[in-house]
């Protein structure tokens, strides 16, 4: 099988089959525009990927490699969050960074079926919570002043159970 | 006062000269030890009176020792909160991009606490894009979407949020139900106290009459960044306009017909319902003041009482049964200064059949 090398932003690098590497549309553009021969075996540098996302990445993506392509987006249909494949929420039971650092290589990389499944974890992990509990969970900083915390929960008492 | 200061400081400054090494190692208590609020770094500036918002005040009740009883202004929580603590204050800001990729798979549910997680992604709700996304997944096309909340027949950025809200209460079901449940429960007419009355108007049903009060907060909200622009075209992009964001109607459902004086502008200080005679049905009585205090030594300057009660339900705007007009201007942008119009048809003929 021909393969492919992807370099990561800590100047790892991993063999990988050239049909796993193109599940990302960045990398796959990047072949055909540059004109690259199956046969060779080039260096792809991926400086927005570390080693250990990148790794990960290519797990999801040879495990899902013989999936069929994901529809396009259909705009009227709604969106789903309680249809994760238990492979794949067992390969998301990460650190918080790690989750964050998947989706921002998904959307790079842009592995429309790795983004949406990252992303749907985050907001499973969000119903439910209360802000403070979901920065706790994700280690994310409140920027909010007590006064602009309060304003933001008046705002949106709306969509509050009563 | 100022001698109590100078005290104060002379006790301080005693206690850190007299400080030995006896006091700490070989002392079998501490008991010189300097108190933690002594030394502590000196409270964030008090806001003056006048600095403060009304919001954060109470108005309370405090009898004297001579029994006198005075009301008084009290501050109903401390925002020490500066700046500063916010830079210290630990955790990841993690990029932008990824807090919209998720607002993608936000349901509408969560949206207020997705908005309130931080500042990156209290700033996308308030995007154009994510309120059309959220109509686009779970209203457009729904059968039970009313025609005047269609953004197809007619797409207007201004009020989009309140419009996109108001349509999830016609089509999600988790907040159809939320409404159905709700219905069931005490309507708490209650949670009007201190609101500021400023309409009423009567409808007539086949068999019943329905009147309507209008409150709206005392004090309203100042919105996060909000925007005090003169712009025209600014304004015509407010996502979030929202003129009914601070009140709520109450809507007293009776067998018979009830004059009610004029109201327009005054609080209402007191609401009680019990049951009317002959036990059918209930009596509401609501008091008002021009005031805001809130006692029961303080006597309503003004009582209505409605008889023969059926139903009393309390609406927030994003109630479907909420009369609303349509989003306007406000007046600064508008050449005439006509007001919102007390009464319109097409409100009287969606409720009517609820009568």
């Amino acid at each position: 099988m021909p393969n492919i090398k992807l370099q990561s932003s800590d100047n790892e690098v991993f063999p990988v089959d050239i049909e796993i590497a193109k599940c990302s549309v960045t990398i796959k553009t990047m072949l055909e525009d540059l004109g690259v021969d199956d046969e060779e075996e080039e260096v792809v540098p991926l400086p927005n990927v570390n080693s250990a996302i990148l790794k990960k990445v290519i797990q999801w993506a040879t495990y899902h490699k013989d999936d069929p392509p994901l529809p396009e987006d259909d705009e009227n249909k709604e969106k789903r969050t309680d249809d994760i494949s238990s492979w794949d929420a067992d390969f998301l039971k990460v650190d918080q960074g790690t989750l964050f650092e998947l989706i921002l290589a998904a959307n790079y990389l842009d592995i429309k079926g790795l983004l949406d499944v990252t992303c749907k974890t985050v907001a499973n992990m969000i119903k439910g919570k209360s802000p403070e509990e979901i920065r706790k969970t994700f280690n994310i900083k409140n920027d909010f002043t007590a006064a602009e915390e309060d304003q933001v929960r008046k705002e949106n008492e709306w969509c509050e159970e009563k | 006062m100022p001698k109590k200061k100078e005290k104060t400081l002379k006790k301080f400054n005693q206690q850190v000269a007299d400080f030995t090494i006896n006091d700490s190692a070989n002392a079998s208590k501490c008991g010189n030890k300097i108190k933690k609020s002594t030394l502590t770094v000196p409270a964030p500036t008090e806001l003056a009176w006048d600095q403060i918002a009304d919001d954060d005040l109470d108005i309370v009740e405090e009898i004297d020792d001579d029994g006198t009883k005075t009301f008084v202004y009290k501050k109903k929580r401390n925002h020490s909160k500066t700046e500063q603590d916010i830079e210290n204050r630990p955790g990841v800001v993690y990029p932008e991009i990824v807090w919209y990729l998720i607002a993608r798979f936000v349901r509408p549910e969560d949206v207020g606490r997705f908005a309130a997680i931080n500042k990156s992604t209290y700033a996308i709700t308030k995007r154009e894009s994510f309120w059309t996304s959220l109509y686009r997944d779970f209203c457009e096309g729904h059968p039970k979407l009313p025609t005047r909340l269609r953004l197809e027949n007619s797409y207007k950025v201004y009020g989009l949020r309140q419009r996109v809200i108001r349509s999830l209460y016609h089509t999600y079901d988790v907040f159809v139900k939320r409404v159905a449940h709700e219905a069931a429960q005490d309507s708490r007419p209650h949670s009007l106290v201190k609101r500021r009355c400023v309409n009423v108007w009567f409808c007539k049903g086949p068999l019943l009459w329905s009147i309507f009060f209008k409150f709206k907060r005392q004090y309203p909200h100042s919105r996060l960044h909000s925007s005090t622009t003169d712009d025209f075209v600014e304004e015509l992009g407010r996502v979030d306009a929202n003129p009914e964001e601070e009140s709520k109607v109450l809507q007293v459902t009776c067998q018979s017909f009830y004059e009610v004086p004029p109201l327009m502008g005054m609080i209402l200080t007191s609401v009680s319902v019990v049951l009317s005679q002959g036990f059918r049905h209930h009596r509401m009585h609501l008091g008002f003041n021009t005031g805001c205090h809130v006692s029961r030594d303080i006597l309503p300057e003004c009582t209505v009482v409605l008889d023969t009660v059926v139903n009393i339900v309390v609406m927030d705007w994003w109630h479907p049964k909420y009369p609303h007009f349509d989003n306007r201007l406000p007046s600064k942008f508008t050449e005439s200064d006509e007001s919102l119009p007390v009464l319109k048809n097409d409100f009287f003929t969606t409720h009517e059949e609820d009568l």
